[in-house]
């Protein structure tokens, strides 16, 4: 099961941070986020989101190749990591909207 | 012993009922998995009727051939059938033919489920199809948008056969989805571990863990909109609270992610097939496992971009964009990878190999396309016209039914034994492709010229006239193709000469038996140490036959058949398959006499044959339950192994676990449904709250407390115990409900209701499920075999109780914080 785990989990991390951050977008948008207003906390506050899950893929990744954790097989241990590389990759690939465009427009 | 004695013996065991009853009291994965190919090429041919309809109906401007009325409802019929009723059903019909054959087992892991899906697929099928013959089809679309589809847009009965039968028929996808997630995690043959499994197996995997949790979104949706139409709870009403769009999240959490669970069983036939058409293993093994699964996740994060129209803000927009564009790479890797593996070896151009082609150049097509409107701006130009239809007709014929009618021909001499006749192949083929091109390339100037999908009719002097015309006459050249094959098919099932054992030259197990394969699959389970075990020894179906593998002694005189170690795939436990059983039909009809109770609006009908549901489930749990154990049996090679009444992970507990991930995603959905309601609806918050009292709390901590302390117990003692509990959870659940006495006032009132229901509802299975262990202590079954069950019922009372927790606390959050 553990190799199984170790195919699942970084993509699903992806998923779940990307909800997250689409979540936490729409109640910021729900509690007057204007653009131009004085308190501009909310995008930093998502890229921040952002950059922690950027750091949570990378010490995944490491967690599923270190001794411990990683799969016995050498097969799934490449899939695991080529897979940790994706959601890595997804994640800096979805933060670029967030600091591109407008918020709630 | 002879390998004929085996042979005799074993098909004695393992024989379906002769004659018409067989049909009905099979369990056998190879009966079920033909039954479901049959009824899902019917189904076929009746949404393919109806998309002939609609091109005669759009040949030429100013049609008459189809009113509104009627046109409404065979475009919805059309959709609804092809997606729901033809594609997922053709993957779980290959799936239940070819998993255990592909992974060296005897069966799927739950027989009778299997035949129990199959039956409630065509018994929600069927209610799909009368509604169609008496002018009472849905008409609001394949994706139901209320307020269309709700009492406002469509009062009639219309879309009530959708909500209905549609949910009963997914049934039949999640049995399905169980049934396959743990049969490729756990009935393998000996040595196959998870990186020797076939590649067809992993995404089957994937395909299965997706519709474990893409489906209940829709099923969620489909309960509320249901219950809005029957019950006047306001879910999709925005003056009480309610949002029509959330319909629109619910559906796409499982539309999209639903195209994907239509192209990865077909990805898996090519990366099945093309290697064997390409005489040379698969290359990059590794990469087409890492895409399959990224596919798998990642699909789940692109719902928005079906709603780009909607009015969600720029940032949103950009975000579904980015991610949807993100799917371009996996897929590409698959098509590199499939180009490179024809590239290395010397590929053939029989029939398959030619679907295999005309997959290649019509999904490229339908992928381009899929790109171009994940683009916002584009996609807001071309939203709801026939771009839209034609591009994703060349993704799900593209990428679905060529595949399919690749795999078909590549295995039609697996199921029939034979070889074809006619040889009609290559003329339908080019029929088929030279028609869907014709009907499909054109259509997306259609859509670039402005003409809207969905509409009955359209006016002249647009620039229209000549493409409907050409994209009609070209459906019927389709059509005939289809017609064509259908003749080819039925002649080689029926009437043509027998063929060799493996015509293909193929590498997987399904090739190393006799075809048409007997019903125990292998006269011996086989050791594998490679991928592609029948290259790796070509002796290996001789060595099966003459019983140098596992179990090749019947002496038992029963089904039998090995599970093995998830990663590694050493042999674990010995698994007794039931016999022949019309249990699972009738248990089927029952439950559509559930669904005919709520369409019908017969309500008395409703708790009956719900009563009758959990009579005929216990009775069902109660014979499966092993009454003692018979510590290790021989199993051949050397090597003795118990049964899994004996085990703490009997395969019950799989399938539990795999069900409850699905109810998970079902409650998951639940819960952002209310989120959403809370941040986002228009006329929140509702005129009052529920709250619960210190003592309601403490009950509610008692009963959490009993339940799960109880089920750890490890005697009947103990879960008589957790029966209280769960009912103590279950007496809080009602006081909320008293709390909030009607659930029409709004939409706060009305998710309270199916939050708490929930919560109820888990309470009362987990109740039934510690009953029946207390059963068992009552009438004596050995301790040997108490592990596997008393842990099946702690599982579900452990979700039960921390599901109840969030729901119930979910309810009243609002109340307490205001
Ligand atoms: C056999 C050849 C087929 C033809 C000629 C055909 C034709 C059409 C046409 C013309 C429409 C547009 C109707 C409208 O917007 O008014 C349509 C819609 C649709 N088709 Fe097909 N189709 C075919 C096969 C399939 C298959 C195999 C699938 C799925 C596996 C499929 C899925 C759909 C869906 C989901 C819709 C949208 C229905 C809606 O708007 O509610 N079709 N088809």
């Amino acid at each position: 099961m553990r190799a199984v785990l170790s195919l699942s989990l970084p993509l699903t991390l992806w998923l779940a941070g990307f909800s997250g951050l689409y979540a936490l977008h729409g109640l910021f948008c729900s509690s007057r986020w204007v653009e131009g207003s004085a308190v501009l906390w909310q995008r930093p506050v998502l890229i921040g989101v952002g950059l922690l899950l950027i750091g949570a893929q990378l010490i995944l990744a490491v967690a599923l190749q270190s001794k411990r954790w990683r799969a016995e097989d050498r097969t799934l241990r490449r899939v695991s990591f080529l897979l940790s590389l994706a959601a890595a990759g997804s994640t800096v690939w979805i933060l670029l909207p967030l600091v591109l465009v407008t918020g709630c427009r | 012993m002879s390998s004929l004695k085996r042979h005799r013996a074993l098909s004695r065991i393992w024989a379906s009922d002769p004659g018409w009853k067989g049909w009905f009291t099979t369990v056998n994965h190879t009966d079920l998995g033909r039954m479901f190919l049959t009824v899902a090429v019917f189904f076929f041919v009746v949404g393919g009727v109806l998309a002939m309809l609609i091109r005669a109906q759009l040949a030429t401007p100013r049609s008459a051939f189809l009113g509104p009325e009627h046109y409404n409802q065979v475009f919805t019929m059309h959709g609804t059938i092809m997606m729901f009723l033809f594609a997922i059903p053709v993957f779980e019909g290959f799936a239940v033919y070819l998993l255990p054959k592909l992974l060296g087992s005897r069966d799927l892991a739950f027989p009778r489920l299997t035949a129990y899906g199959f039956w409630c697929y065509v018994f929600g099928g069927s209610m799909m199809i009368f509604s169609l013959l008496w002018g009472i089809a849905p008409d609001s679309g394949w994706f139901m948008y209320p307020p269309l589809s709700s009492t406002l847009g469509a009062p009639g009965i219309n879309s009530d056969f959708w909500l209905i039968g549609i949910t009963f028929v997914e049934i039949s996808a999640i049995a399905a989805a169980v049934e396959i997630t743990v049969t490729v995690l756990r009935y393998r043959a000996p040595g196959m571990s998870l990186s020797k499994m076939p590649i067809f197996a992993w995404y089957a995997l994937v395909t299965a863990v997706m519709i474990l949790t893409g489906f209940p979104p829709l099923i969620l949706g489909s309960i509320l909109l249901e219950l809005e139409r029957a019950f006047d709870m306001p879910f999709f009403q925005a003056a009480a609270g309610g949002d029509a769009l959330l319909w629109q999240h619910l559906f796409w959490l499982f539309g999209h992610p639903e195209v994907y669970i239509i192209f990865l069983p077909a990805a898996g036939a090519i990366s099945t097939i093309l290697p064997v058409m390409a005489r040379t293993g698969l290359l990059g093994y590794g990469w087409i496992v890492a895409a399959a699964v990224a596919l798998g996740v990642l699909s789940f994060g692109l719902w928005v971009h079906h709603m780009f129209t909607t009015g969600i803000p720029h940032l949103g927009l950009a975000f579904f964009s980015a991610a949807s564009t993100l799917v371009a790479v996996p897929t590409a890797v698959q098509l590199f990878i499939w180009i490179g593996t024809l590239a290395k070896g010397a590929p053939r151009l029989h029939l398959p190999m030619l679907w295999l082609l005309a997959f290649f150049a019509t999904f490229v097509i339908g992928g381009l396309t899929g790109v171009m409107v994940a683009i916002v701006p584009f996609d807001w130009q071309v939203h709801d016209t026939y771009f839209i239809v034609a591009h994703l007709h060349y993704v799900l014929i593209g990428g679905f039914v060529f595949p399919m009618l690749a795999a078909l021909y590549y295995w039609l001499p697996h199921f029939t034994g034979r070889k074809t006749y006619f040889n009609l192949g290559p003329t339908a083929f080019w029929l088929v492709v030279i028609g869907f091109h014709g009907t499909f390339l054109l259509l997306h100037w259609a859509g670039l010229l402005g003409m809207r999908r969905r509409i009955d009719s359209f006016e002249p002097g647009q620039g229209w006239e000549a493409i409907n015309l050409i994209a009609s006459v070209s459906s019927f050249v389709m059509a005939i193709g289809f017609a064509l094959i259908a003749i080819d098919v039925i002649v080689s099932v029926l009437a043509s000469v027998r063929g060799s054992r493996d015509p293909w030259g193929g590498s997987t197990l399904d090739w190393a038996m006799p075809t048409p394969p007997a019903a125990y699959n292998f006269a011996s389970l086989p050791e594998v140490s490679a991928r592609d075990p029948l290259w790796a020894d070509p002796d290996l179906p001789a060595k099966i036959a003459r019983g140098e593998g596992y179990l090749g002694d019947w002496a038992r005189d029963r089904r039998e058949t090995l599970t093995v170690e998830v990663t590694t795939g050493a042999p674990r436990y010995v698994v007794v398959f039931p016999a022949n059983t019309g249990f699972p039909m009738a248990m089927s009809a029952v439950t559509g006499l559930f669904f005919l109770g709520l369409l019908t609006k017969a309500y008395w009908l409703v708790p009956l044959a719900l009563i009758g549901v959990v009579a005929m489930a216990l009775y069902w749990v109660w014979g499966l339950l092993p009454r003692r154990g018979e510590g290790a049996v021989p199993v051949g090679r050397g090597l003795s192994l118990v049964t899994a009444a004996e085990v703490a992970d009997p395969p019950g507990w799989w399938g539990s676990l795999f069900l409850l991930l699905a109810n998970g995603t079902f409650f998951g959905s639940l819960l952002f449904g209310y989120s959403f309601y809370w941040t986002i609806a228009p006329n929140w918050p509702p005129p009052a709250y529920a709250e619960l009292s210190l003592v309601g709390w403490a009950l509610l901590a008692l009963g959490v407390v009993l339940a799960l302390l109880g089920t750890r117990g490890g005697a009947g003692a103990g879960h008589a115990l957790a029966v209280l509990g769960t009912l103590a959870i279950a007496a809080v659940g009602a006081r909320v409900l008293w709390l909030v006495p009607d659930p029409t006032v709004h939409a706060y009132d009305a998710t309270v209701w199916v939050l708490v229901g929930y919560g109820i509802l888990h309470q009362g299975i987990a109740a039934l499920m510690n009953g029946v262990i207390v059963a068992r202590g009552i009438a004596g079954h050995g301790a040997e075999t108490w592990q596997g069950p008393a842990r099946i019922a702690r599982l579900w009372t452990d979700y039960g109780g921390i599901t109840a927790v969030l729901a119930y606390g979910a309810a009243v959050l609002p109340g307490a914080l205001s």
